[in-house]
């Protein structure tokens, strides 16, 4: 409401300011007299010339020669021009007001509504609520991180900054905050099962034996702690004992609460009974270890080769079926498929494999699709 | 509220240059004064509008509102507070905004000053003026608004570039600019005076002071901006003929020939079409500076071709401006009358002497600069045009007009005497000479052509003094001083002025002698540089309110006395990763020592860029003395009248004024 107080006050005042010669009103001055002035005011420069001895008598008198040559050619024009219409100056001036009064804010006013935001007030940083506010992570860290790196042993920052990192996907930074939040304050379980989790991410799932340690350590602060405890069960799955993984997430999911943690678990649960049984021979595991990248090559090559294998020498049933789901648990839905059909054309001759294929084809199709 | 109302205190200021633009031509056209009088009080009341948006935003950048989306893009929290307020217009709507800004203040100023102007050149002037403010104030509101608003405010804004934030760089646009644009209330009258069909010396006296003290900025600015890129940039240079630095020279090129041609067409009422026209031409230079630097078609032209609004935008206005003003040209000039003759060599014929080069210096300019743009527009070929090109051909362009100053300032109006003006300014190049041959002696000889720079420089000094010892020494010794005391103020200007543009010379004569030393430097090793001891201590890490500083300790010494300890450093600006190089100079007499760090390797040993630099401060002080000169002109309120010399029955003692 102020704002358009002001904006109706501004016009105002604004109108009123340039309006003014038209309320007083007034005749046009005489145009000669300014040329006249002129032309003496430069007559006295010359003559101030010639007195202090600048030019000579001669050149001054050839100078005012030419200035008044000059002016008789200018009251010559000007007598031509002066005398003309002054009866329609009162309509063009009410003209001219109106265009000020009526036209300055019928105009303005749609442009500012169409580019302004009457309505949103100022918002000045130092008189802002933060906490009502979307958060804006990535300027928020600017500050802190300028903040940390002048105060690097302020522990209430980097228990601050810890988290946003893990989120905004900067799972090194993260571990490094939360080894320096427990450098300077000591440990706790959940400090040390947070610093667990971004060694883990920051290894794309790998747990290394860092983050193992850090985990352990937790869970002797507190036998209790579910989050240690999972990823040691998924720890257990990287060394190959599946078995073991199996039933201690099963054991967790149990005594978990309904909680988004319970469904992480039980998500992880379904993915162990789903997904196969993994390989348990010392190559496997060995592949288990490599780094992710690598691990996806290796089994992507293998799969190749008895992709290739298959289809020029033919298999059994059950190394068709190891193809397939080899093909869907690397997301080549359309290699999967592509390989059930050359399984059904090389067992063409078994009923009973042509059934199981058709089964298989079945489960696949009714997946969704990744 | 106060951003809202200052939104639309700019929309306004919109609505209210079209009316300025309008009713006095409309007033002028039926010869009624009482409708040429709203003209002033418009342009007033304009300046006020547009000044309290500029407020409006300044306020959102120091109270950091991040709900502009301005302020959020470029500003930040955590900037200092007069990087916080530099920041308005240290980005392309913001200083869009201070270009109108200052050209509603050229605008208001003519309106307060000029109670002695003829009312209907002052109003049409004013007209002119609202219609290049209002085509600048609709490219602001409808293709860069500064005010344009985010509904869900962030907590910071994104704004630190570290280049920014450097006190040369806060002071240097507003100070090109209000040259820049200062040329535009130059174009108005130009313009008001074709219209009106009035080109005289009234006009002339009028124009003046606003080309002189546009003029003045413009030097200070462009010699502010070179010393910035001196000084922060690391390499020492001064000049680099980017194209960003061409688009300020170009007017300050025409600006300097329509300074020295409006002298001529008030003094003398010669010289009338061409004022006019390079009047036209200097703020046509200055629309198409701001064309080249706010379009982005330097970055690349094809980024341009891409999103070309804002480009096609103030092309637009380009066109409109420079073609009308042509055109109305066209239409006028002939029915000017051609005023005062005078003799090919005379004090006129010098001028259109170093109008004429000037002029050809520019196009120059022109040429080099909009040549690969074109280039580049048409073929896809990128080509670069540095300073081979311009070294070739506006810089010998310099030097005829560089000779003919001191001779120009000898010749008498309407028809002079070119041997007696030579013979008379002899000793200042035999002088010269002495004092070129006694350097050369001195420093065991150096390259031919910086000698002749430096005996061109020290002629230039020396010839612009001797209008002061001409003047002093005619009525004997005992007049000296009061024959000093007699000597108008403009003639002081000239000499000052004058003597300016020799010192500059005398810094870029200088170049040609500096050292530079370009080595990996270890702790505690030494190097020579020019006569003096330079001694790495090691590196230590400052760190600053948002950035992190490596900075190198270095000792000076001059023999085995410590002169100086030197800290040149890199600083890295937090959030942007972005290095940033920090000089350390040490000053000795005009000379300086100047030291820049690169690349730390080991942790111990770093890479050092070291010059000592000759009379380098030449560079800047010359165009400094030659603003000062502006100055002291512009103080002189005095009538310029030119008595002619006479053809026949010339006195010998007769002087030129």
């Amino acid at each position: 409401m102020i704002l358009w107080f002001s904006i109706a006050a501004l016009i105002v005042g604004a109108s009123l300011f340039v309006l003014w010669p038209l309320i007083r009103g007034g005749v046009g001055e005489n145009r000669l007299a300014r040329e006249v002035a002129m032309y003496e005011a430069r007559k006295a420069e010359l003559i101030r010339q010639r007195d202090a001895g600048e030019i000579s008598t001669g050149e001054c008198d050839a100078a005012l020669a030419e200035q008044g040559r000059a002016l008789l050619v200018l009251s010559r024009g000007r007598a031509a021009a002066a005398g003309e219409d002054a009866g329609k100056s009162g309509a063009r001036r009410k003209l001219a007001a109106l265009m000020m009064l009526i036209g300055v804010p019928v105009l303005a006013l749609p442009i500012y509504l169409r580019v302004g935001v009457p309505s949103l007030p100022d918002a000045p940083l130092a008189s802002r609520e933060r906490s009502q506010q979307p958060f804006d992570v990535e300027t928020a860290l600017q500050k802190i991180e300028a903040h940390l790196a002048q105060n690097p042993g302020d522990v209430r920052g980097f228990e601050v900054v810890a988290p946003v990192y893990l989120k905004a996907g900067r799972y090194a930074d993260a571990a490094r905050a939360y080894a320096r939040v427990i450098e300077l304050s000591g440990e706790t379980p959940e400090r040390l099962a947070d610093l667990g989790e971004s060694l883990v991410a920051d290894k794309d799932g790998l747990i290394s034996a860092e983050a193992r340690q850090a985990f352990e350590r937790a869970l002797k602060l507190d036998g209790r702690f579910a989050k240690p405890k999972f990823y040691l069960a998924l720890a257990r799955e990287q060394d190959g004992d599946i078995a073991g993984a199996l039933a201690e997430l099963e054991k967790i999911a149990a005594e978990l609460p309904e909680s988004p943690a319970k469904s992480r678990v039980n998500g992880e649960i379904e993915r162990f009974r789903a997904q196969n049984k993994m390989p348990s021979n010392p190559a496997g595991q060995a592949i288990a270890n490599l780094p992710p990248a690598e691990r996806e090559a290796m089994i992507r090559s293998m799969v190749e080769g008895l992709d290739a294998r298959l289809s020029e020498k033919g298999g059994t049933l059950a190394e068709w079926r190891q193809l397939v789901q080899a093909r869907l648990v690397l997301r080549q839905r359309d290699a999967a498929e592509a390989a059930l059909a050359k399984a059904r054309a090389a067992l063409a001759a078994d009923m009973s494999a042509v059934s199981e294929l058709d089964a298989l084809a079945a489960a696949i199709k009714a997946q969704p699709t990744p | 509220m106060i951003v809202e109302l200052g939104h639309f205190a700019l929309v306004m200021a919109l609505v209210v240059a079209l009316f300025q633009a309008s009713v006095p031509l409309w007033g002028a056209l039926r010869q009624d004064d009482v409708l040429l009088r709203l003209a002033p009080r418009a342009a007033i009341l304009q300046f006020i509008l547009v000044a309290m948006a500029f407020s409006a935003l300044t306020w959102a950048f120091l109270t950091s509102d991040f709900s502009v989306a301005n302020v959020f893009q470029n500003s930040h929290s955590l900037k200092p507070l007069i990087y916080k307020w530099s920041g308005v217009w240290g980005n392309h709507e913001g200083s869009m905004l201070l270009w109108v800004l200052i050209l509603a203040l050229f605008g208001a100023a003519v309106a307060v000053s000029s109670g002695h102007l003829p009312e209907d050149m002052l109003g049409v002037t004013l007209a002119v003026q609202a219609m290049v403010a209002a085509a600048f104030i609709a490219f602001l509101v409808f293709a860069s608004n500064p005010f344009l608003r985010i509904l869900a405010a962030p907590f910071e804004g994104q704004g630190l570039n570290p280049v920014l934030q450097d006190p040369g760089l806060a002071i240097h646009p507003p100070l090109l600019y209000l040259g820049y644009v200062g040329f535009s209330i130059v174009f108005s009258f130009a313009a008001a005076a074709l219209i009106l069909g009035r080109v005289d010396a009234a006009f002339a006296r009028m124009v003046r002071p606003w080309t002189l003290a546009a003029w003045i900025v413009l030097t200070l600015g462009i010699a502010m901006g070179s010393y910035w890129a001196y000084y922060e940039l690391g390499w020492g240079g001064y000049w680099f003929w980017d194209p960003v630095e061409n688009a300020s020279l170009m007017p300050w090129l025409t600006g300097t020939a329509l300074l020295h041609s409006a002298i001529v067409m008030e003094k003398r009422e010669a010289l009338k079409t061409w004022t006019i026209l390079l009047a036209i031409v200097t703020f046509s230079l200055s629309l198409l500076g701001t064309f080249l630097v706010r379009s982005g078609v330097l970055t690349s032209v094809h980024a341009f071709a891409v999103d070309p609004e804002r480009g096609l935008f103030i092309l637009a206005i380009l066109i409109a401006f420079i073609g009308g003003s042509l055109f109305l040209f066209a239409m006028r000039a002939s029915a000017m009358d051609g005023g005062g003759l005078f003799a090919p060599i005379s004090r006129e014929g010098a001028l259109v002497f170093n109008n004429l080069f000037l002029s050809v210096a520019a196009l120059a300019v022109f040429i080099g600069t909009l040549y690969p743009l074109l280039l580049e527009a048409l073929t896809g070929a990128k080509i670069s045009v540095g300073a081979p090109f311009f070294n070739l051909t506006a810089v010998p362009l310099m030097i005829p007009l560089f000779i003919a100053i001191p001779i120009g300032q000898k010749l008498a109006w309407k028809r002079g005497n070119l041997a007696g003006a030579v013979q008379r300014i002899w000793w200042a190049l035999a002088l010269a000479l002495t004092l070129t041959a006694g350097v050369n002696f001195m420093i065991g000889g150096g390259p031919v052509l910086a000698l002749a720079a430096i005996a061109l420089g020290l002629y230039l000094v020396f010839g612009a003094l001797d209008e002061l010892v001409d003047r002093a020494s005619r009525g004997g010794a005992s007049m000296v001083s009061a024959r000093l005391r007699a000597i108008p103020r403009s003639v002081y200007a000239m000499v000052i002025a004058h003597a300016g543009a020799g010192i500059m010379v005398l810094g870029l004569a200088g170049t040609a002698f500096e050292q530079e030393r370009i080595v990996a430097v270890k702790p505690g090793q030494t190097i020579t540089l020019g006569g003096y001891l330079l001694t790495f201590k090691g590196i230590s890490n400052q760190p600053g309110p948002n950035y992190l500083a490596t900075a190198a300790r270095f000792e000076l010494r001059d023999g085995a006395t410590l002169v100086a300890e030197l800290v040149p450093a890199k600083r890295v600006y937090i959030g942007r990763q972005m290095p940033t190089s920090e000089t350390a100079r040490y000053r000795h007499g005009f000379s300086e020592v100047y030291l820049a760090i690169g690349e730390v390797q080991d942790d111990t040993s770093v890479d050092l860029r070291a010059y000592n630099k000759p009379f380098v401060l030449f560079i800047w002080l010359g165009p400094l003395i030659m603003g000062i000169g502006g100055m002291l002109s512009l103080s002189d309120r005095r009538l310029r009248v030119g008595a002619p010399r006479q053809a026949q029955r010339a006195k010998p003692q007769g002087a030129a004024a």
